[in-house]
Order: C-alpha cells, then structure tokens, then sequence
C-alpha cells in the first residue's frame, strides 16, 4: 500500500468522522490520493460521471425506489395487511406473524428495508400496539427484525448493488434470495411463536375463515407484483433494468386505476421524493465508483487475494472471516458503504478460491441487512425509533432474539450454499 | 432570502421530478417499441395496429437515460437533497456536546469548500474548458430538430455544477453555524420530520 492511499484513507475516515456526507467524503479522499501522486485532479469527476453513465443496470435503484413509493402511498399498504391478518393472525402472537408475512410480501415490492419499516412497519407496530397484548419495544423488535427480508426476497436494491461490484448475474442473485428470505421469515416466527407462548401474549380475533377469499381477492392485484416482475426478467422479455420500470408501471397501474388510491398531487410528491433519494444513493454509488478505481490502482484486492493464497486458507474460513468482519462493520457502516467499498476487496480472493460469487453475494447481503438492527447504531432502529417514537432502548432490549436467530439462519447459509444456489441452479445456474 | 431559497428548491424539485418521470417513460417506451412490430396483429384497430408494425426499436434511449441519470444525481444534490438525506456516518457527532458539534460542523464546511476549491480549475480544464470534451460526441444522442450530436461535455457538466453548489452551500452553513449553532444529527432531524417533535430520544 502506496504513502499515497494512506493519506488518502486518513483524510476519508477523517472527514466522513466528523459527520461530512460519506460520499464527499469519499472524494475528498480520492483528491488527496491524486493530489499526493502527482496525477490530474479532474480524474475524481471524469471517472464519477463516466461509471454512473456507463452502469446502466444502476437505473433499476431509482425505480425500484419510485415503485416502493407509490406501494407506500396508494391503499395497498392496508390491503396487504388486511390479508395477512385474516391469513395468520388467528394464532398466538398472531399479529407478530402478520408483520413477518407482510414483510415477505412487501418485499417482493420494495427491494428496501427502510422504506419496509417505515411504511407498512409503522400501521403494524400501531396495531399491536393498540391491541394492548404486546410491548411497544416488542412490536418495534420483530417489525425491524422483520424489515430486514425486504431486500433479501427481489426486488432488492443492495443485490443491484453487489451485481455492479461482482459483475455476478443480477437475475441469479435475485433468484438467489428467494428461499433465504423464506427461511428468514420461518425463523423469525419460530422466535415469535416461542416468546408469545412464554410472555403469554393474547390472541386476535380470528377472521372468519368465509371472509378469506373475499380479502384475498381484493389483495390479489397488489400480491402479482413480484411476479410479473421475475417473469419479465427470467422470461427474458425485458433486461432486469426494464423490469423495474415495468414493475413501477404496474404499481402505478394498481394504485390508480384498481384500487383508485392516487391522486396526481400525491405523484408528483412521490417523484420529488424518489428523486431524493434516488440522488444522495446515486452520489454514494458514484463516489464508490472512484474509490474502487483507487483501489485498483492500487492492486489493493490482488494484494489481498496473494494474501490469503500464501496462507492456504480454506474457503469456509474465508467466508467465517469475511462475514464476522462486515458484521462488525454493520454495527456502524451503511450497508450500501460495506456492498459497495469494502466487499470489492474481496471478490478476487472468492474467484482464488472457488467462492461463488452468487452464494457470497446473498450471504452479504444477508449480513449487511442483519447490521441494520444491530445496536448500537442499526439504522432500522432509528427508523423505526423515528416514526413511532417508540425509545431506542426498549426496542433494543427486545431486539437481541431476533438478532441471535437470525445470525443462526445466516450461519447455515454459510455451511450449506446449497439453500441459496439451490433455485438458480433449477433455473440453469452452472455455479 | 428565505423565500427565494424555497423557491429554488421547489423549482429544482419540478425539475427532478419530470426528470425522473421521463427516464420511467423512456423505459417504457423502450419497451414498448421492443415489442410493437411482433404485437401489432393484436390490435383490433387497424389504424394504431398498422402503426404498431412499422415501429421500430428506439436506438437512443440508453443513453438518453443514462444521461438524464447523470444529471439527476447531480442537479438534485446541488440544490434540494438535504444534508440529512445522504449517508452520513455521525456517530462522534451525535456524542458531541453543543460546542463540539459546532466545531465539527464548522470544520466540516471548511474542508468542503477547501478540497472543492483545490480541485476546481483543474475539473473545469479538463471536463468543460477543453478542447477534446467539445469534440468528442455523445453516441447515437442528436438534439431534435437541429440533428446535432451532443457533445462529451454536457455529460460532465452536472459534476461541475455540483462542486460550485458544495462551495456555496458549504460557505452558507458556515455562516448559519457561526451565527446560530450547530445542526442537530440526523437521527434528531428525521425525528423532527417525522414525528412533529413528539419523539423518545432516550
């Protein structure tokens, strides 16, 4: 490692430290590394501006965003809930079911776990705690715990993420998460069932069994969703990038014309605030960009995959390592800083190694979720600490079991890949 | 002052929007023209139908998309993305005392503007003011009506725009620092925002 990078990555952490945007931050760094070296200044932006343009597959992040948005502000939201209530809230902790069932299903529409936690997160948390049967910390809990799904199962953002950095096949990742996610959500109502027997937690009324079909019916349009999605990728009628724009076309169709729940002022609302994030995400992606082709530079990930070779570690080892240090990262890092900076270190050393890349990329992802609700600075916590006012310290003492079963799923999915790889292998994955 | 600050910033956001609202379209009708020919027999009104078949697949979207994106990333961050809505890692300053915040913040400003300032002129030489980016063109992107192709510069124009509104911005929290503290964190502003002030911060 050069004089240079160090100074560098001093000035980086040293800026971003004192509260700096990380993505100025960023270039900021990449500045003193050009500057120091001797090379032109103009690099930073030229490079910025030529990777976003050059990315294409990244335009699936503001759609995704635009979809989940107007998911958020049409009718849909309470539809979806009303249906996983009539389907298992007639059990104990019933209404601790419904938020991990509609976490799944959310999921298949956000691809974002904050947008999870901050809409239909915040109606369930209301919910049950109206119901007087929970603790506010618990119904804060499991709604984070559950929130975390969202960009497991597609759409998800973060896999969109890691494909740019991987160059692994978006459509393989996605289909990847499915039954990861599945399994994350048997877990979490395992948990769930357990304390509701033990807290003796009361039971909802149930719906009746005749109404079932009626609500169903009535959620059935919201539910296709991510169907069309993957089949409009894995059909191969569109590029993964164009099934995001078709999947906002739907949502948008949905909420206007079938449920008739937009109003053209509450669009134009959700395209301003798409917008939003969709650029602070968009300058986050970006500067990585530039860092990355500091990195390079530097042959930092070759350094890194020599490294490993020289001292003939095996790859579960690798994976253990890996996975035990993002998990550390998580509890401070955004997940987008850890996909984006730090996991293109090592995917040369996971090539060296016969590591595939999709198994490596959901097990990350994975992770980098489960770092959103670890204390002290998840920040579905905050999220959620935010919309509901609900105190950060209840919801953490709460939080440790969900936290604890889901490190477990995320542990077998590091010694048997063959739940992640299993689907897309159905579907012709040669990994 | 005020006034005309919310003005910009709702100007800029119609901007965005309609923005993004045309990548969405873009997309689609990319799609959409993919598809036209082979669907055309599906069409029962013979007038769209036989507009339908003689569609052919757009050539210039992808890159007009891309573009846009560009400019959308950049152009929103410039003027109404909030120092609360990108990723800020702000663990030390929400430790800080009032007076230590204020340092920070102040500190922070100043380093912006500094490293923006140190890297202008060579940006601006190298992405605007030459030669080769006016010559270079856009691929397959022509300006309607003129037919003219569009040059490299326009591409990286945005992150000029950027790095003048970082300086600007960056001088303007500055003085609001000096004169009225520091900001709070973000986990209090989105607290603010969402919840009217009502909000557990324990």
């Amino acid at each position: 490692m050069s004089i240079e990078l160090i100074l560098g990555m001093i000035a980086l952490f040293g800026i971003a430290a004192i509260g700096v945007p990380v993505a100025y931050a960023i270039i900021a760094g990449v500045l003193v590394y050009l500057g120091v070296s001797g090379q032109d200044l103009a690099i930073a932006g030229e490079t910025m501006v030529q990777r976003l343009f050059d990315g294409f597959l990244l335009l699936a992040v503001p759609l995704f965003i635009v979809s989940a948005n107007i998911m958020n502000a049409g009718s849909i939201s309470d539809r979806l809930l009303s249906f996983c209530i009539a389907l298992v809230g007639r059990f104990r902790g019933g209404m601790g079911h419904v938020n991990v069932v509609a976490s799944l299903i959310f999921s298949g529409m956000s691809g974002s776990a904050v947008a999870d936690a901050a809409g239909v997160g915040k109606l369930i948390i209301d919910m049950m705690v109206k119901s007087g049967k929970y603790t506010r910390g618990y119904a804060a809990a499991i709604t984070a715990a559950t929130a975390t799904i969202g960009p497991i199962i597609p759409p998800s953002i973060p896999m969109v993420m890691y494909a740019l950095v991987s160059n692994a096949s978006i459509g393989y990742l996605f289909l990847a998460g499915i039954i990861p996610g599945l399994l994350m959500g048997a877990v979490l109502m395992g948990v769930n069932s357990l304390i509701s027997y033990r807290r003796d937690f009361g039971r909802e009324d149930a719906v009746p069994l005749r109404e079932l079909p009626r609500i169903t019916v009535k959620a059935t349009p919201a539910l296709l969703m991510p169907v069309i999605l993957l089949t409009a990728i894995y059909s191969g009628v569109t590029t993964p990038t164009e099934a995001a724009a078709i999947a906002a076309l739907y949502a948008l169709f949905v909420a206007a014309v079938v449920y008739r729940a937009m109003k053209l002022k509450t669009l134009y609302q959700i395209f301003v605030d798409s917008a939003r994030s969709a650029a602070s995400v968009g300058l986050v992606i970006g500067a990585s960009m530039i860092l990355t082709y500091v990195v390079i530079q530097e042959e930092i990930p070759q350094t890194i995959s020599l490294l490993f070779e020289g001292s003939d570690i095996s790859p579960l080892m690798f994976l253990i390592l890996v996975n035990v240090l993002v998990l550390l990262l998580g509890c401070i890092l955004d997940a987008t800083v850890i996909i984006l900076v730090i996991i293109p270190l090592f995917i040369p050393t996971c090539n060296a190694l016969g590591i595939d890349l999709v198994h490596f990329g959901v097990l990350i992802v994975v992770n980098s979720m489960i770092g959103l609700i670890t204390p002290p600075y998840g920040i579905l916590l905050f999220v959620i600490n935010a919309v509901t006012g609900i105190p950060l310290k209840e919801i953490i003492r709460e939080v440790w079991a969900f936290l604890g079963i889901l490190l477990l799923a995320l542990i077998a999915m590091m010694m048997l890949p063959d739940i992640i790889l299993w689907l897309p292998r159905m579907f012709g994955y040669g990994g | 002052m005020e006034t005309l600050m919310n003005r910009i910033t709702r100007v800029t956001e119609a901007i965005a929007a309609i923005t993004l609202a045309v990548i969405f379209v873009t997309f689609i009708l990319q799609v959409f023209t993919r598809y036209a020919a082979k669907m055309a027999w599906l069409m029962p009104i013979p007038s769209i139908s036989d507009w339908m078949a003689d569609m052919e697949p757009l050539r210039w979207s992808v890159y007009l998309i891309s573009l846009l994106w560009v400019w959308l990333i950049f152009f929103s961050c410039s003027f109404f993305v909030r120092d609360r809505d990108h990723v800020v890692f702000d663990i030390i300053y929400h430790a800080m005392p009032t007076g230590g915040r204020k340092v920070l913040a102040i500190a922070g400003a100043l380093l912006l503007v500094g490293f923006m300032l140190y890297s202008f002129l060579p940006t601006y030489d190298a992405l605007w003011a030459s030669r080769l980016m006016e010559l270079k063109k856009l691929q397959t992107l022509r300006i309607p009506v003129t037919g003219d192709k569009i040059p490299m510069k326009w591409l990286f124009a945005p992150y000029l725009l950027l790095m003048v509104a970082v300086i600007v911005r960056g001088l303007w929290s500055l003085v609001q620092v000096i004169k009225y503290g520091p900001p709070k964190d973000h986990q209090e502003q989105l607290l603010e925002e969402l919840t009217g002030g009502e909000g557990d911060n324990s």
